[in-house]
């Protein structure tokens, strides 16, 4: 069986985020327990390599593989001999000689994930690679979506801010189509990637004509950068114009969420006290991060080879 | 059919072929009877009896036996479900998908708990069980009730409570409902 | 030397497409063209094409500076490989030959390669396109091509007056049209594979506008011009319509602007990371349609060390080597007649690097033996491990190709035989 990876939803696809769904109402269960712990994956390393500083997803990571009873390597950018100028390849081959069963990786260039496998046995999967891709945020996204509206099918979801330069929305964009919820994207034009016709979503720079109409506000993290590169004028207008403020939730439709995949810029891209607006699930979204982890670590060890089936002579 | 124990057992692909029929619908309904009367006899009554199902192959049994003990004693025993897939030791040997989160609404402390499965068969799910029981807890006893035990155990475990020992083949499937018990082996769906 | 003799081969130069012989004296030069020659040591090229020799006007070939990326033997190596008797090579960070000396270094060097090499210098110090260099003196050495890349951000002035100053010394402007001042993080064609990778994208506009822009500033000042690496129909629209208002612009294309397209990325692979960007299928259709309207295809040869092709996509550098890929992506990918692929990998360019003397042109008795012979027909699949330059990351790794080098002749040498580099010329181990 060839190695499978989580580097993109698409590898996923439909049947696979599904899949990774349904294991998290059982990790969800562990979860509550005195004893938050199974041995599933006992024996099993997983290798957390980190470029960029994240502590939230590292832990969240870390975790997550604890309560799966696996080892974790720490590979920090602090820490390891990145600063010391080893190229990307000679460290992926000496965690891979180490014997690693999985390496989780964030990296600020697009497509590292996508380089490993030809370095390393070990299955991957991306914890972000630049603007790219997320997919353990979309997927704990989904499943998060799920617990509170019952399914995404049908559901109306508006993704608003950053979108050209967010690994959290490409994710997820793939991720609410497959599971079939239609999604409108809502930015400045500067903010809006250059094309986005295959998408198969919406696309406006008219929040106010959104909001009525959402099942999710899934509110962006605003780098606070943009300003000085003209990106937006200032952050103050960007606010007005695209933060959810406490009178914009009050047009929001009734058992409507409001999102954000964190870390928030309160006072930005959302009013100061949204976070513990009755509609805000922010919170749901932390908790599940761990969840979704094991899950998705699950998912690519815990399932080993497929045994075929045999059929048996009777005689 | 919970007795998916080893890697070159046959999994749940292709058809199901009957060969024999070993209990029908009234030889499973008096053999849970039986055994609902001998857990009864062998705690002295229903006190700190928990009933903890596999899933899914124990669950009508677990149900039937919680109905005929309630209708025996006139009390209520507190029926849980386990997930043991995480527990199991053949993870990443093979595909161990787990069927429904584990729901067990009470504390086993201290309590008798009695596992129930369809098929005893090498013993390996059993074990995974009494792992996962005591990770909630540490139960005064655990005893193992199943309806039909087929020998080719791999540890040392026994069931309490039986409703019939089969000789079996290693490659043969047996099939627990409540309508009866078939023997049968898995065929290739193209065969 | 001995006498050579080229039997049973097609002969397309300038002039026009014969079946022919071609004789070789022992100096080097064409004693004779014509059926039934005899004489001298025989060649059998039956069915194969013989070629005035290719000429390449954008390659990088390492220099004191950089031994790492190419060296003047790896790279001449590829570069008659791949059927070239002369290639130009540009000033490129570190290897800039923007002072007399530094060029006069450059020259001395070359003399070390397998074929002619034609040092361009640096028409501005450091390359920075800010300061002009002393173009007088460089041009002192015979050097005649210029790299000018910009313009600046800060404005045209120098530009203008550079093309208005470099005109006493009869020199060529080189301009990579490439600038990042729309996209200062720009890694691929900005579209809708860029929108989605989340790459940041270089739109095709920035290429036609700094084409536009200086056209313009060729027409204003009567200098002569070269358009490196054209990618998109706008500018070979913009530079036909310049060149027919009277200036003096000749322009080139890759290979690989014209064979991949920038579906390639998606695999993240860096070997695809070139400058000007990977288009889209429909802008190569479109820049195809015009291919008549270019002078010359140039590879832009720009070899690097491996490991920094192994890099992530946005942290490796730019370009792919591609001297012994140009003859099989132009004949697999372009639906041209052989004469007019070898215009624009011979006598054109050869023309426009000023050796129309020595290289391309006729071929005609007494005139130098620099020589490609070919199978147009050979189906080959490109193996950057397999090839002559000291970098093995080509962007036609297992891509198949048609038409493959079977001998180079420079000035009446075999420097390939076969396929095969004859080492004899080099002096020792340039490494």
């Amino acid at each position: 069986m060839t190695q499978k990876h989580i580097r993109s939803i698409d590898d996923l696809g439909q049947s696979g985020i599904e899949e990774i769904l349904a294991l998290s109402d059982h990790f969800h269960e562990v979860s509550t327990r005195r004893i938050p712990k199974v041995p599933a994956l006992r024996g099993k390393t997983i290798a957390l390599l980190f470029y960029e500083d994240s502590t939230r997803t590292r832990l969240s990571f870390e975790t997550a593989a604890k309560r799966l009873s696996a080892d974790s390597l720490n590979f920090s950018i602090g820490s390891s001999s990145v600063k010391k100028g080893e190229s990307l390849r000679d460290t992926v081959e000496t965690i891979s000689a180490m014997g690693v069963d999985a390496i989780v990786v964030r990296h600020g260039s697009v497509g590292v994930p996508w380089l490993l496998p030809s370095w390393t046995g070990a299955a991957v999967i991306n914890a972000g690679d630049g603007s790219h891709e997320h997919p353990t945020q979309a997927l704990l996204d989904c499943y998060t979506i799920r617990n509170h509206l019952g399914e995404l099918n049908g559901k109306k979801i508006s993704i608003v801010g950053d979108i050209k330069h967010s690994r959290v929305a490409r994710s997820n964009i793939k991720a609410f189509l497959a599971l079939g919820a239609s999604v409108t994207l809502v930015a400045p034009k500067t903010l809006m990637p250059f094309n986005t016709d295959d998408w198969g979503v919406d696309t406006t720079d008219q929040f106010d004509s959104v909001i009525e109409d959402s099942d999710v506000l899934y509110m962006l993290r605003m780098q606070l950068e943009r300003q000085q590169s003209s990106y937006v004028p200032s952050l103050r207008e960007y606010a007005n114009e695209y933060g959810l403020s406490d009178i914009r939730t009050q047009n929001m439709k009734p058992k409507s969420l409001i999102m954000h995949p964190g870390p928030m810029n309160r006072g930005v891209e959302v009013s100061s006290n949204v976070k513990e607006h009755p509609k805000s699930v922010i919170n749901n979204q932390v908790a599940n991060g761990v969840i979704i982890r094991m899950s998705a670590l699950y998912y690519l060890l815990g399932s080993g080879s497929e045994t075929k089936f045999e059929s048996f002579d009777d005689e | 059919m919970a007795d998916l124990e080893r890697p070159d057992t046959p999994l749940g692909r292709g058809v199901f072929h009957e060969r024999s029929e070993i209990m029908n619908a009234d030889g499973v309904r008096r053999a849970l009877w039986r055994m609902s009367h001998e857990i009864l006899e062998q705690n002295s009554g229903l006190s700190g009896i928990v009933l903890v199902v596999l899933e899914v192959g124990g669950v009508h049994l677990a149900r039937k036996l919680a109905e005929n003990l309630l209708e025996i004693e006139k009390e209520n025993v507190p029926v849980g479900t386990l997930d043991v897939a995480f527990y199991r030791d053949d993870i990443g040997i093979r595909q161990v998908t787990p069927s429904n989160p584990t729901d067990l609404p009470f504390d086993l402390s201290s309590q008798i708990v009695v596992l129930v499965d369809d098929v005893l068969f090498t013993g390996r799910t059993i074990r995974a069980a009494m792992d996962a029981i005591v990770d909630f807890g540490r139960p005064a006893a655990v005893q193992l009730a199943v309806m039909i035990d087929r020998g080719h155990r791999e540890l040392p475990i026994r069931p309490d409570y039986v409703g019939k020992n089969v000789p079996t083949r290693r490659d043969e499937l047996v099939d627990v409902t409540e309508n009866g018990v078939l023997l049968g082996v898995m065929k290739d769906a193209k065969s | 030397m001995s006498e050579l003799l080229l039997q049973g081969g097609r002969v397309i130069d300038k002039s026009g497409d014969r079946l022919a012989d071609v004789l070789i004296g022992s100096d080097g030069l064409i004693t004779e063209i014509g059926k039934g020659l005899k004489g001298g040591k025989t060649l059998d090229v039956q069915g194969k094409i013989i070629s005035s020799g290719f000429v390449d006007l954008n390659v990088y070939l390492g220099g004191p500076e950089d031994q790492q990326s190419e060296t003047i033997l790896s790279g001449t190596e590829s570069a008659v490989k791949g059927g070239y008797t002369a290639v130009v090579a540009i000033a490129k960070d570190p290897v800039v030959a923007d002072n007399a000396s530094s060029a006069a270094a450059m020259i001395e060097i070359s003399q070390d390669a397998l074929c002619e090499i034609i040092v361009a210098g640096s028409a501005t110090l450091h390359n920075d396109a800010e300061t002009m260099s002393p173009l007088g003196e460089i041009s002192g050495n015979g050097v005649k091509l210029f790299s000018a890349s910009g313009p600046p951000l800060t404005g045209y002035q120098t530009t203008r007056r550079i093309m208005e100053y470099s005109q006493k010394y009869g020199i060529t402007l080189l301009y990579s049209c490439s600038n990042s001042f729309l996209s200062p993080k720009g890694a691929m064609n900005e579209g809708a594979v860029s929108s989605l990778l989340g790459i940041p994208g270089i739109p095709k506009v920035a290429e036609a506008i700094e084409v536009f822009q200086l056209s313009q500033l060729a027409l204003l000042t009567g200098a002569s011009l070269h358009f490196q690496q054209i990618s998109t129909a706008k500018s070979v629209e913009i530079i036909s319509e310049a060149k027919s208002n009277g200036a003096s612009i000749t322009c080139e294309i890759s290979p690989h602007h014209f064979s991949l397209d920038e579906s390639l990325i998606a695999s993240f692979d860096a070997r695809y990371k070139v400058l000007p960007p990977l288009r889209t299928k429909q802008e190569i259709a479109r820049v195809k349609d015009l291919i008549t309207s270019f002078d010359a295809i140039a590879t832009g040869h720009s070899p690097c060390q491996d490991h920094l092709k192994h890099q992530a996509y946005t942290d490796a550098p730019f370009g792919t080597i591609g001297l012994e890929t140009a003859l099989g992506a132009s004949i697999k990918n372009l639906d041209l007649p052989l004469n007019e692929i070898l215009r624009l990998l011979s006598w054109s360019p050869a023309e426009i690097a000023g050796i129309a003397e020595t290289h391309g042109g006729h071929l005609i008795p007494g005139r130098p033996a620099n020589l490609t012979v070919f199978d147009p027909d050979a189906a080959w699949v490109a193996k950057g491990t397999h090839m002559a330059s000291k970098c093995s990351v080509t962007a036609f790794e297992d891509i198949e190709l048609k038409g493959l080098v079977s001998h180079t002749l420079v000035d009446g040498e075999l420097v390939v035989i076969n396929g095969v580099v004859q080492d004899n010329k080099g002096k020792g181990d340039q490494n």
